[in-house]
């Protein structure tokens, strides 16, 4: 019953619907591409620049090398969200951990797992990230990593919350007296009733990591085999005087994906906190 | 960042206020030390692990190939220790504010950093300031005109400038504004050969401003909107309205000072973020800020640069912090913050 | 893959039509007029210091340049010509030169340059740091009298080789009694240069500008013609174009703007682009192979690489026709020794791929032959597109490519430490003169480990070191171009490492400026002879 009342509050909010039926769209991109686009993206098919429309068989035009736009933003929609979702994958766990630890057992272990939050917290973000991939290379695998290193306090703090306000309630207490041991308690009983929030927070971690994936990349940081949204517009930085479409194409398309993750995101929050919504 | 909130206390004035102040500030440079001695540490580790190394750049520059002579530079630029090693001299250098030398630009990296600060403090400053400033007024309007035409539109660019990349927002405003309209430079923070005026360097300013601030502009809008909304439902302000205030009275004096308070913690929590993204907007524009330096020399194993920039950057972290607790303590005076 | 027409090829076509400039070549017109101030940028970023003593690539060369000067200079005929040095000779048996120096030479602080100067930069700038590996043979240097000194080496040494080296770009005559006792390459004298130039060391405005002023106490009487040098550092080619377009820039050396911006300034009349004044450092775009992978075994395979790429289309579409084809290690503005009858790799898909069969590499079942890690130099932004053309162009004769383009210390590190690479996409910029900038290639003595810009895809031939020996004694002109003749045949069958492309380098300027790109390394110049025209 819980479950239709929150599916229902969700529907309500129009933007949310909205955001959730994009993000389909470009979910299904993503795994469809090599169905629409079977050529590599990242293969020279034609005039470099090329203007959209200029030539039928390139709609979105081609880059200065001459490679087919709209086959490359098909399948960096493929790269965008795997990176979205797997940064976002290691952030909520380390951060689930992290919170879960620190709320549950208190203490001096949540004093250190706090001051490691805090110090996380304090290296500015981008320059982290931009100084672990310079360092580790520019592969996929290590982007996703730095950016689930930085991205993991928000979350640590939510479940820390979350632990602190469940762990001395009564069905955990039920359960110490039942002898259950402590990881059982965290992982089967506390941390279900903890996710929700957590949910909610990860899906804005995943529209932060595409942003940062998107910035490391325009900077030139990136992995070149994958034909990321970011990298396009960085490639495309030298030809804005003549073809400025290079750079404005990909930066939609990642405008629109953040944006519906954001309203995605809204919603779930909303149909959390339905006495929170009426504003 | 801000600390944790003690349950609100009866109001504390006058000298009781400015104790808890000195004793807030007191306790927070202490727990920084801990903090920065963890961000060297890590900084520390990360630049050791590098695939190239400085040495094998300044060989390669140098175009050095008797081995002799390469460990000569070695001896010379210190990269004989054991890494540990290296570490402590590190740390004690930094305890005397000695941040070691950049070969790269033949100084010490602390002047290094100096000549680039300002540029980039100008840009900050100028962002954040933007950002509030546009932030706080769209939200107050918004929540003032809540669900009419106004607050729409207002909640929908404050999505779209949320969502949308600020390089690629710098990008598109230097399309639209330099190239096809010529009304703003293309980068740079002042023409070449001017004079280096005032007049010339806020002409610079605009572009870059706009894209780093106008995210958190957005931010700020949308936070101060629901502030407001809250706040104004809270007692004391039924209280003031039912005394017989005017509205507009009510929501300026006792309204906006406690709605500005979310305001002013997420401020707190995104100097990091705001330093972090003034490094690719000044990749944009050519700002010659801490942002070119460190991406300059991130690129080139310049590993004394590198953690001076980082190390400087979470000091800027933590004393924004600390500013911001003072100014949360200031603004709502039945707070004492542990 | 055939090449369709493109709007976009400047290069070539552009300069067909005579859009540069002034035929003929020269861009003076009329008496040198006095004074003025010179605003100059290039392509490439600041240095790290202004004047360093091993070189430090073309930024510090560029700006150290103007202060210091060398004892000659190759002219645009080919002729070399003396500067600090009023002539030289070589000895009878050719192992020993004897130069005599030019009289009245004063440095910027006033002091002579005495024949001890000369002796203190030959012996400790030149043999440890500026022209090292040139000087291999070289066994010491004296000087009978005030005006002359005489360099003694251990086997006979050509002539063009030895002017050559007196014309190497950071083969300065320095002061000794500033840098005597000191480590030279930490020397704060480096920041703030004295030396004997048309142009005297003012101030330098890190991050912005150098500025150069007028040398009074020039030994040539009437140069400089202007009054003020300024050498600007703009981060980014659009902020150049920019600053060029308002007039606050009068020139650019090595590509300052973008292809498209070149052809819109020259367009609008104001401006002239001209690819000369780079005869003496010509850069290329260069594959190797690392020797040390099994799979390049043969030299088929190797040819097969080069014959897979299409090196029309990179000079077309990554460098927007100012690029041509290279087809011999040795590039074809070089009068001296090129020669372009030598083995071609040129454009042959299908005899690339008949060529891995034949060498035992068939199609494997997915398609592939076999794979290799293709790393493409990052100081340069083309060659990661040229690495992704590459790499397609590979994959179409079924050779599964990996690419990554990293930064620029790993790439060194990853070239010319590590040899951790299959295939290597590069540059080099060579002089006339083979010995040793190109040579040191492909010769075994050239494998330093650890040594950036030498031979590092372990290429090993014992006739190719035995002619490159021969190539460094031979003091006839003709029998030393048959042998380097030979050396480019050799090597462009044996295809360890060969040119992609050879670029074309481009100087922008304002059509105000005079005298320019009259020098085959113009960046290296000292721009005595410049002057503006109202």
């Amino acid at each position: 019953m819980q479950r239709f009342e929150f599916l229902g509050r969700f529907a309500r909010n129009r933007g949310a619907l909205i955001g959730a039926c994009l993000i389909l769209v470009v979910a299904l991109m993503a795994i469809f591409a090599s169905v629409f686009f079977p050529t590599d993206p990242l293969r020279i098919v034609g005039l470099p620049e090329l203007w959209p429309g200029e030539d039928p068989e390139f709609p979105l035009g081609t880059d200065s090398l001459g490679r087919d736009i709209l086959s490359m933003i098909v399948h960096g929609a493929r790269a965008t969200l795997l990176i979205g979702l797997f940064a976002s994958a290691v952030a909520t766990i380390i951060g689930v951990g992290v919170g879960a630890i620190a709320g549950y057992f208190g203490g001096w272990v949540d004093e250190v797992a706090m001051r490691a939050a805090e110090l996380f917290q304090t290296i500015p973000n981008l320059i982290f990230v931009l100084t672990i991939v310079v360092i580790l290379g520019s592969t996929l695998t290590n982007i996703v990593i730095a950016i689930g290193i930085v991205s993991w306090t928000p979350i640590a703090r939510m479940t820390r919350a979350e632990f602190l306000s469940l762990r001395d309630r009564e069905f955990v207490q039920a359960c110490r007296s039942m002898g259950m041991s402590d990881f059982r308690i965290i992982v089967s009983e506390i941390l279900p009733n903890a996710l929700p929030p957590v949910i909610v927070l990860s899906s804005l971690v995943v529209a932060g990591a595409i942003l940062f994936e998107s910035a490391v990349s325009f900077l030139g940081l990136g992995d070149p085999n994958v034909a990321s949204w970011g990298r396009l517009v960085g490639d495309g930085r030298q030809l804005i005087r003549s073809s400025w479409y290079i750079c404005a194409i990909p930066g939609i398309a990642i405008m629109i994906t953040v944006l519906c993750l954001n309203l995605v995101g809204d919603g779930l929050n909303d149909a959390l906190n339905p006495k929170l919504r009426d504003r | 960042m801000a600390g944790e909130l003690v349950s609100p206390t009866p109001a504390l004035r006058g000298s009781a206020r400015r104790t808890a102040a000195l004793r807030l500030l007191r306790r927070r440079l202490i727990q920084a030390v801990p903090l920065m001695l963890g961000v060297v540490v890590i900084n520390f580790c990360l630049i050791q692990m590098a695939p190239g190394s400085f040495l094998e750049l300044m060989t390669a520059e140098n175009q050095v190939s008797d081995p002799a002579t390469v460990e000569l530079l070695r001896k010379t630029y210190g990269l004989e220790d054991p890494v540990w090693m290296q570490l402590l001299k590190y740390i004690w250098a930094l305890l005397h504010f000695d941040f070691g030398f950049s070969y790269r630009q033949n100084m010490p990296v602390i002047q290094a950093i100096w000549i680039h600060l300002p540029a980039t403090v100008l840009l900050m400053v100028s962002s954040i300031t933007l950002a509030i400033t546009i932030g706080v007024a769209a939200g107050v309007v918004a929540s003032m005109k809540v669900r009419t035409f106004w607050d729409s539109l207002v909640s929908i660019a404050a999505m779209f400038f949320y969502a949308a990349p600020s390089f690629w927002l710098g990008i598109m405003m230097i399309v639209l504004f330099s190239v096809k309209l010529g009304w703003l430079p293309v980068g740079g923070m002042m023409k070449i050969g001017g004079t280096g005026g005032v007049l010339e360097i806020l002409h610079h300013l605009i572009l870059p401003t706009l894209a780093l601030g106008l995210f958190y502009a957005a931010i700020y809008t949308r936070v101060m909107r629901s502030s407001m909304l809250e706040v104004a439902q809270l007692d004391f302000v039924r209280t003031a309205r039912a005394k017989g205030l005017s509205r507009n009275k009510v929501t300026i004096h006792h309204v906006l000072r406690n709605a500005l308070l979310p305001v002013v913690t997420i401020l707190g929590v995104q100097m990091g973020t705001v330093l972090a993204g003034s490094v690719v907007i000044e990749s944009v524009f050519s700002w010659p800020g801490v942002g070119s330096l460190l991406f300059d020399s991130v690129s080139s194993r310049n590993y004394p640069v590198v953690l001076g920039i980082m190390v400087l950057g979470s000091l800027v972290v933590i004393a924004a912090n600390i500013a911001v607790d003072l100014v949360y303590m200031w603004l709502d005076p039945r707070i004492e913050i542990r | 893959m055939t090449i369709k027409v493109s709007r976009r090829v400047f290069g070539a076509g552009v300069f067909a039509a005579g859009l540069v400039g002034t035929s003929g070549g020269s861009f003076a017109q009329g008496t040198p007029k006095r004074g003025g101030t010179l605003v100059a940028t290039w392509g490439g970023g600041e240095p790290q210091a202004c004047y360093v003593p091993a070189g430090g690539g073309s930024s510090p060369t560029f700006s150290s340049s103007k202060l210091f000067e060398r004892l000659a200079k190759r002219n645009m005929d080919g002729t070399f010509e003396g500067v600090l040095a009023e002539s030289w000779k070589p000895a009878a048996d050719f192992k020993s030169y004897t130069v005599k120096l030019r009289k009245g030479v004063k440095f910027h602080d006033g002091k002579d340059m005495t024949v001890d100067d000369v002796v203190y930069s030959v012996s400790e700038i030149w043999k440890k740091y500026a022209v090292a590996s040139a000087l291999t043979d070289f066994v010491g240097i004296e000087s009978p009298d005030a005006e002359t000194v005489v360099f003694k080496y251990n086997n006979p040494t050509p002539e063009f080789f030895f002017a050559s080296t007196l014309c190497s770009p950071v083969a300065y005559i320095v002061p000794k009694h500033v840098y005597a006792g000191s480590d030279p390459v930490t020397n704060p004298a480096n920041n703030a240069p004295i030396a004997t130039g048309p142009w005297k060391f003012k101030e330098w405005v890190r991050g912005s500008h150098f500025e150069y002023v007028k040398n009074e106490n020039y030994w040539k009487k009437d140069e400089p013609y202007l009054d003020r040098l300024i050498i600007r550092y703009v981060r980014d080619p659009a902020g150049r174009a920019a600053a060029m377009e308002a007039g606050d820039i009068h020139i650019g050396v090595f590509n300052p703007v973008a292809p498209p911006d070149i052809k819109r300034l020259t367009g609008t009349g104001k401006f002239v682009a001209t690819p000369k004044g780079y005869e003496e450092a010509v850069w290329s775009t260069t594959l190797e192979c690392n020797m040390r992978n099994p799979v390049f075994a043969k030299r088929e395979v190797r040819q097969a690489m080069f014959h897979a790429i299409n090196r029309e289309f990179i000079a077309k579409t990554v460098y927007y026709g100012y690029a041509r084809p290279g087809t011999s290690p040795i590039y074809s503005p070089n009068k001296e020794f090129y020669t372009a009858d030598v083995f071609k790799t040129g454009f042959d898909p299908k005899k690339a791929a008949a060529l891995l069969d034949a060498a035992g590499f068939p199609k494997k079942g997915d398609g592939k032959r076999f794979t290799l890690n293709l790393l493409s130099a990052g100081w340069f932004q083309e060659n990661g597109k040229v690495g992704a053309y590459v790499k397609q162009a590979l994959e179409d004769v079924g050779v599964g490519i990996n690419l990554t383009v990293p930064d620029r210390p790993t790439s060194l590190k990853r070239i010319y430490t590590d040899y951790d690479y299959d295939l290597a996409i590069s540059n080099q910029a060579n002089p006339s003169e083979p010995v040793p900038s190109t040579t040191q290639y492909f010769t075994t003595d050239g494998i330093l480990k650890g040594v950036p810009f030498r031979n590092a895809s372990g290429y090993s031939n014992p006739d190719v070191d035995k002619l490159v020996a021969s190539i460094k004694v031979e003091t006839d002109p003709a029998k030393r171009k048959a042998l380097v003749v030979e050396f480019q045949k050799i090597i462009a069958q044996e295809a360890p490492l060969l040119p992609l492309v050879e670029l074309e380098s481009i100087t922008l300027a304002s059509t105000k400026v005079q005298n320019h790109s009259n020098d085959p390394n113009f960046l290296a110049a000292s721009w005595g002879d410049l002057w503006l025209a109202s």
